[in-house]
């Protein structure tokens, strides 16, 4: 299966950390149609930390309401049973250094030595190559720090440290860093206003032509202007639903301009997109990037002068425990938004996976992954479970045996993803 | 075959008939088909077939007039043969008599026959379509330069017309195809390379920013690998110029290195200083008399001998040798570690980059050297020897400090090594230690303790037992050596340390030991000068992984280290040309912003530098970090911070300074050149959206497009780079691009198309794409429609190799192969040598033959029989035949006879493409040949067949007894008859086509034919040649059907009966030339003119000349 082209296509604009499908006939349905008789969309979405978390803190016991959480996941006890605590799962590529890991945590995929890029499509990718033509998006690819390139010692290009979501094996997506560009992108943005001038003018010059020719000839080129025009009028209608439907749309909801400079105001704006992304069904998939490989990140709120990695190497520590339980906290925050968003008898949670992910477990070390889930596809995910596949052999505790069950309850059947050929037992 | 039935007919009614219906028709007088048939078909016919109970799909009631006979000419074709078989009306109804039969008939027939002629030349309805999948590759590959395919991923062309997908009525468009167009588009657009010159193309998306590094570190690298200095080749081409002949003494240097592809500016340099008179001293002088003790040359004819190869061999070993020690000592490029500081590293790199072709002068005060003892344990002892002697003709003067130890990379018993010589001496060879006095100098005072004084001029000599080396096997020994003047006093000494003395003492004047303040030391130097200009340790840098990477940690940058190439090498276009790719590198990648973002993140978490508070305020992830002011109080921050003082130059020259400036400049210049290409950007947009609307843009046009393109650009939220590639994405989405629609003209009857018009319909029928330059020139200026200019390009356009599309397309879809790619039915674990080069290349020798038919004008004919084809390496193995050149090449080879083989009924993607995945078809492979190729319609089977055995191995019948079953049963043998025989002339090959004797099950093969005349003939050459001598005609009116079909993109009809008659004459009297068919059809008025508005067939006025204007 070769998506990688077909997906390259849709990103049309640098820099611009969205991927973009075109607005099509089919979505027009879906939202013309009464939402009580539309099925529940199921969607998918990541959250990464780099450099790992602290591992004595880390760990879940137990089921149900009787679920025990360590200090690390504390922010998550009101949600113990809409989560999964996943320990053990590894991903075989990504027992690496800095730069060869984290590039390919959502595809498994062997990363490439040297200045050239070669990865995999990950999976997030897929699923939106899937959904693309259901939604105005097909993805959310969101960031809250700047990408890094340049070398790592160990000959492995920077790329892979500060991106998660590859649309093929040689470019990852660009990362929208900006939230209210996300913002215009979702709601009748740039993307959005770009196309419909395209459409715009095409038609007109379909239009002119049409007066140039006879009644039959006449018909071919119709048969052209009304492919053009159901088109143009998709976005059009999008972006007129961003400025008038306002039930929906929360107009004034467009978060500043600019990049906070508080990581916690950052995410939860991060945050607050993908849950407005999700309800409103603009996008069924979205990756954040919290915080990168080798992170730069700094929380003065805590009373931390140094960055994110500096402090990783002792992981055990207590500055470095206060930065893994604030981001659980982003990722609690996104849960409990997502868990008041009411959709029929469920809740937009209900009908998701989010998933909180590292590269790392322990001081740089990726024989294991941390890994939590929440909601249930659904019902299509058994949830409040903590779950350890640490001693059931490396063939049987595979980060990409998880991705093919996921996929799978998505509708995306695969033969093989990344080094797994099957589903992930017992999930 | 609308011609042979007629003919046929014509036969048995005779020909005065027609006439008189032609006379009486042009007078104007009633229509012979509402005077004689309709009456008839009243009588006999319409009972069953009228508009309510049209037994067999006929309504016999709508037919009025002979024009509507025409119109459905197909039809009647059928009705004819009904009529004539007498198999209508049927048996039981009431006949007419045998007279008005044959009345009845000839009457039809002369109607069809006289409406042919009345519309002969009619264009018939050709209605604006889109490009097909193919053209619209094709187009865009014509338009970018660059074979991006984009329509691959578009749903297969639907067929119709002559069966093929150039056809109107079949091309359609729908919202989802559109999404196609739209996304095909987009990937275009991604290919788009923003460069300051201006737009063009790259095979590869340019979108991220390794993407865009890619694109031209490729090309830089590309350069510095096609200007590398190759000396061996430099001193061989100078050798061979000393040498040259007589007959070319008038040649220049200049002339003869670029004939050797050498840079003529640096064989001067190299002659000048080799041939040179004026410097002999020293370096030069040790380096001319190398070069002058080069072998001379002995024969005129093989001038270069192996003993000269050798030569200039070791002379170039010796002086890269030289080289590296003369030169400073190169500082890593790479730096991978968080201690790096950019800042440091890229200073140690600029030092590095332009001293490469410097003379480190310290080398002549302090000097390493090293001597290899190899297997010490075969002997007992090992010697060392230090010569200090005379400098050429100065006498050696001065005292010399020596430091040396041995060391060894093999184990050893103690696990020790490294020994200092010191402590050998003192063990193994006491009498010597004591004489060299270790510790101390010549004036008595204490010097390191490792270290002795020689004075010069004097030989040491030592001998050590091995022993001294308690290696555990046998290994070898490495002496190193620091030798240094004694400061005390002014020396010139040359040093020589060996196992042995050194026979040869040339060598002592190349590398001497002289105090700085010696008289003769300024003239050592100059010449070393002149040695290190000619041959630095490197013309250029690129890392082996990292490219043209700075090498930091962390940090994306890029560093140019090739100074010694641009002074030396280059000439000026070329450096200019290298300036220019390094320019664009870093316009397109930006990489001044990326690398000052990743500095301040590295600065801040890797080096802790900017943790200080004075640097909060300059953060990577701020916009405003590029602005000019933002980056002046950075830079004085950090000055401030890293405690320099420095003021004016001195100041300007510090690292710091440096970086932050080249950063500031960096992005000035990016930002400035942005919009400087803007307005060039704008006009390649307007050339790229002429050609690809085939034609000059309005007026009108030309400001829409500009007013799109600002809007975009001034767009904060876009900018330059989304207006460029949102600008294609218009022009390419447009039906101006993907659509072939001509204008329709006001009037009843038919009007040439305009020069225009011409020039896209002539290129998509020829090239499968659309016009290139010259045609839409001529078209431009109006001069394209007349017969002599269409002659003209009609022979252009086969010449060019874009002829081999039409190959592709036209044979392809006729013979059915187009599609062999997509599809596959081949059973690979039974035929594992079927893989997709085999099958790449079988695809591809049909269109390669055809293709070469044409270009060299040979009999189309030989299609069927030909004794030539063309074959790579892979379809050569699989044919037993030669193959000479490179793998991929494709070469003609003849004696295909020779292998059993003929034209294309042989070759192997038709015999593979119709054969079943375990065994051969003759059935499909028969029907084939008798319907693709030689044009017999014949209908399909009824549904209730029988199956063949899925593998040759499973039946205990032949194959030839299995399908003697169809002759036996009269409802099969009426058409098998006709194939099955023909496939068995085919069972001379496998399922993948491969030669054979045997079957699957082992079985011999049996490929006897028996023809009509009652002859038997075996195997395809002689089957083929039946073909090319006894049906030659169905074959050429199958191929003029077709070609017709496909040069119009409709079905054909009955007025293109008579330019079919021409095309079959033509080719019959040109000995089958397809470059007669070209020149007819493209001239012809079906393809020069088109049906106005409100066409009606009455006023239809077929003289029209096709080049007037409307």
């Amino acid at each position: 299966m070769s998506l990688s082209n077909k997906i390259s296509r849709r990103n049309l604009l640098k820099g611009l950390g969205i991927t973009v499908a075109l607005p099509w006939l089919e979505s027009a349905v879906a939202i013309a149609a009464a939402p009580a008789i539309k099925a529940d969309p199921q969607r998918f979405a990541c959250m990464f930390i780099g450099d790992g978390i602290s591992p004595p803190q880390w760990w879940a016991k137990g089921k149900g309401a009787e679920m025990e959480l360590g200090p690390s996941l504390e922010a998550l006890a009101p949600f113990k049973d809409k989560i999964n605590v996943i320990n053990g799962l590894f991903n075989k590529e990504g027992d690496g250094g800095h730069a060869r890991c984290t590039g390919n945590i959502l595809s498994g995929a062997a990363l490439h030595r040297g200045r050239m890029i070669k990865g995999g499509i990950s999976m997030d990718q897929m699923l939106a190559k899937k959904n693309e033509d259901f939604t105005p998006l097909s993805s959310l690819v969101l960031g809250c720090e700047q990408p890094v390139s340049g070398f790592h010692e160990s000959q492995y290009s920077m790329v892979y440290a500060s991106h998660i979501s590859w649309q093929n094996s040689d470019s990852p997506i660009p990362i929208e860093l900006y939230p209210s560009l996300a913002f215009d992108s979702l709601f009748g943005g740039k993307a959005g206003k770009l196309q419909g001038s395209i459409l715009d003018e095409v038609l007109q010059q379909a239009n002119d032509m049409r007066g140039k020719v006879s009644g039959t000839d006449k018909l071919k080129l119709d048969e052209y202007f009304s492919s053009v025009r159901e088109t143009e009028q998709r976005v059009q209608r999008l972006n007129k639903l961003a400025k008038e439907d306002t039930p929906v749309i929360p107009a004034g909801q467009r978060p500043p301009l600019g990049m906070p400079k508080d990581f916690r105001e950052y995410s939860r704006l991060m945050c607050d997109l993908i849950a407005l992304a999700f309800q409103t069904d603009r996008t069924r998939i979205a990756t954040l990037l919290m915080s990168r490989d080798l992170s730069g990140q700094v929380y003065p709120f805590l009373g931390i002068r140094d960055d994110h990695h500096s402090y990783s190497h002792s992981n055990t520590g207590k500055e470095y425990q206060s930065i893994v339980k604030c981001h659980i906290e982003q990722y609690s925050y996104l849960i409990e938004k997502l868990s008041k968003m009411q959709e029929g008898e469920k809740t937009v949670l209900d009908n998701s996976c989010i998933m909180f992910v590292s590269e790392h477990w322990n001081a740089h070390n990726g024989t294991q992954v941390p890994l939590v889930l929440a909601g249930s596809l659904g019902g299509k995910l058994a949830t409040g479970r903590s779950l350890d596949y640490l001693n059931a052999g490396n063939s049987k505790r595979k980060l990409c045996s998880l991705y093919l069950s996921l996929m799978s309850r998505m509708g995306l059947e695969l033969p093989q993803f990344g080094d797994a050929n099957e589903g992930l037992a017992g999930i | 075959m609308i011609k042979a039935l007629l003919m046929q007919i014509l036969k048995t009614i005779g020909f005065s008939l027609i006439i008189t219906f032609l006379i009486l028709n042009d007078a104007g007088a009633a229509d012979p088909f509402v005077e004689k048939v309709v009456p008839f078909l009243k009588s006999y016919c319409v009972q069953c077939h009228n508009e309510k109970r049209s037994e067999g799909e006929l309504n016999l009631v709508q037919f009025s007039s002979s024009a509507m006979v025409a119109e459905h000419f197909r039809q009647w074709e059928h009705i004819i043969t009904f009529l004539k078989k007498e198999e209508m009306p049927p048996a039981k109804s009431k006949q007419p008599s045998p007279e008005l039969r044959s009345e009845i008939l000839s009457t039809i027939t002369n109607v069809i026959k006289s409406e042919s002629q009345k519309l002969s030349g009619d264009p018939g309805i050709v209605p604006p379509r889109r490009l097909t999948n193919a053209e619209f590759n094709n187009s865009i590959r014509d338009l970018t330069g660059v074979d991006i395919r984009p329509a691959d991923s578009f749903p297969i062309d639907p067929a119709s017309g002559e069966g093929f997908s150039n056809t109107g009525e079949a091309l359609i468009m729908s919202p989802n195809l559109f999404r196609k167009y739209y996304s095909a588009a987009e990937q275009v657009a991604n290919h788009a390379v923003l460069s300051t010159e201006g737009l063009r193309f790259a095979p590869h998306p340019v979108i991220t920013f390794a993407d865009r590094q890619k694109f031209y570190e490729q090309a830089i690298i590309s350069f510095y690998e096609s200007h590398s200095v190759d000396l061996e080749n430099y001193l061989t081409t100078l050798w061979l110029y000393k040498h040259r002949p007589e007959t070319h003494k008038a040649i220049t240097l200049s002339d003869w290195a670029k004939k050797a592809k050498l840079s003529s500016k640096y064989a001067m340099i190299l002659w000048n200083t080799l041939e040179g008179k004026s410097d002999n001293t020293y370096l030069i002088g040790w380096l001319q008399g190398k070069w002058n003790n080069l072998p001379s040359s002995k024969n005129q004819t093989t001038p270069i001998t192996n003993e000269v190869k050798n030569a200039v061999k070791s002379l170039v070993a010796e002086i890269q040798n030289l080289s590296r020690m003369l030169t400073p000592v190169e500082t890593p490029a790479i730096v991978a570690n968080a201690g790096n500081g950019p800042i440091e590293h890229l200073q140690r790199r600029r030092l590095t980059a332009s001293n490469r072709d410097a003379f480190d002068k310290s080398s002549l005060s302090n000097q390493k050297s090293t001597v290899e003892y190899h297997n010490v344990t075969m002997q007992n002892s090992i010697k060392l020897i230090i010569q200090l002697g005379d400098v050429g003709t100065t006498k050696a003067a001065g005292n010399v400090l020596i430091k040396a130890y041995f060391s060894s990379n093999n184990s050893t018993i103690d696990n020790k090594k490294k020994w200092s010589l010191r402590d050998l001496l003192a063990q193994h060879a006491p009498d010597t230690f004591i004489k060299l006095k270790f510790g101390t100098n010549s004036k008595g005072e204490k010097i390191d303790q490792d270290s002795f004084m020689l004075n010069a001029p004097s030989v040491l000599e030592i001998d050590l037992p091995t022993n001294a080396f308690p290696l555990k096997e046998k290994g070898n020994v490495i002496l190193n050596v620091e030798y240094k003047f004694d400061t005390s006093m002014l020396g010139i000494v040359s040093v020589f340390i060996g196992d042995k003395k050194q026979p040869d003492d040339s060598k002592f004047i190349v590398r001497p030991l002289i105090s700085a303040q010696h008289a003769v030391a300024p003239s050592y130097e100059s010449s070393a000068e002149v040695f290190c200009k000619l041959f630095p340790n490197r013309f250029f840098y690129v890392d082996s992984t990292r490219g043209l990477s700075a090498g930091f940690h962390l940090i994306e940058g890029f560093f140019r280290d090739d100074q010694p190439l641009c002074r030396s090498v280059l000439e000026d276009p070329e450096l200019l040309e290298l300036n220019n790719l390094w320019k664009e590198l870093y316009f397109v990648t930006g990489v001044w912003e990326k690398m000052l973002r990743g500095f301040v993140f590295f600065e801040r978490s890797e080096r802790n530098f900017l943790k200080h508070m004075d640097f909060d305020s300059f953060r990577e992830e701020d916009p405003d970090l590029i602005k000019d002011e933002v980056l002046l109080r950075f830079k004085e921050v950090y000055l401030k911070r890293a405690n320099v003082k420095l003021t004016g130059a001195e100041l300007n020259q510090h690292p710091i300074s440096i970086f932050f400036d080249e950063v500031r400049n960096g992005i000035r210049f990016k930002e400035t050149a942005n919009k400087q290409a803007e307005i060039i950007y704008f006009k390649n947009l307007l050339t790229f959206t002429e050609k690809a609307n085939r034609r000059n843009l309005t007026d009108t046009e030309k400001a829409k497009l500009e007013a799109f393109f600002t809007s975009i650009c001034n767009d904060k939220t876009q900018g330059t780079d989304a207006a460029v590639r949102a600008s294609i994405i218009r022009t390419l989405v447009s039906p101006s691009f993907g659509m072939l629609l001509n204008t329709t003209a006001v009037g009843e009857t038919v009007t040439p198309l305009s020069d225009i018009e011409m020039a896209s319909r002539i290129s998509y029928f020829i090239w499968a794409g659309p016009p290139d330059s010259e045609l839409l020139a001529l078209a431009q200026s109006g001069t394209l429609r007349s017969n002599d200019q269409l002659q003209v390009q009609v022979k252009r356009m086969l010449a060019d190799p874009k002829v081999s599309r039409f190959s592709q397309e036209f044979l392809g879809q006729w013979l059915g192969y187009r599609d062999f790619l997509t599809q596959e039915s081949v059973n690979r674990t039974v035929f594992p040598q079927f893989d997709d080069k085999l099958k790449q290349a079988m695809f591809e020798e049909p269109t390669n033959l055809f293709t070469y038919l044409i270009q060299k004008d040979k009999p189309i004919i030989n299609l069927l029989n030909s004794d030539e084809t063309f074959v790579n390496k892979k379809l050569a193995q699989h044919y037993g035949l030669p193959h000479q050149g490179n793998a991929e090449d494709w070469e003609l080879v003849t004696g295909l006879n020779d292998k059993g083989r003929s034209g294309i009924l042989s070759m192997a993607v038709f015999l593979t493409k119709n054969s079943q995945p375990q065994r051969t078809s003759p059935v499909k492979r028969g029907f084939w040949v008798v319907h693709k190729v030689l044009g017999e319609h014949i209908p399909p089977p009824p549904a209730d067949v029988a199956v063949l055995p899925a593998k040759e191995a499973e039946s205990g019948q032949t194959i030839r007894q299995l399908l003697k079953l169809h002759v036996d049963d009269n409802k099969c043998a009426r058409c098998h008859q006709r194939f099955d025989s023909i496939g068995l002339a085919l069972e001379g090959f496998d399922p993948i086509g491969k030669a054979r004797t045997k079957d699957l099950a082992g079985r011999n093969i049996d490929n006897v034919v028996l023809l009509p005349d009652g002859k038997e003939v075996r195997g395809v050459p002689l089957f083929a040649d039946h073909l090319a001598k006894q049906r030659a005609r169905e074959f050429t009116q199958t191929l003029g059907n077709k070609f017709l079909g496909y040069a119009l993109g409709r079905s054909l009809q009955l007025s293109d009966q008579p330019l079919l008659d021409q095309m079959q004459a033509k080719l019959e009297t040109s000995d089958f030339k397809m470059s007669s068919l070209f020149e007819l059809v493209v001239n012809s008025p079906q393809f020069r003119t088109q049906r106005c508005k409100d066409f009606s067939p009455a006023k239809f006025v077929h003289s029209i000349n096709p080049r007037g204007d409307r």
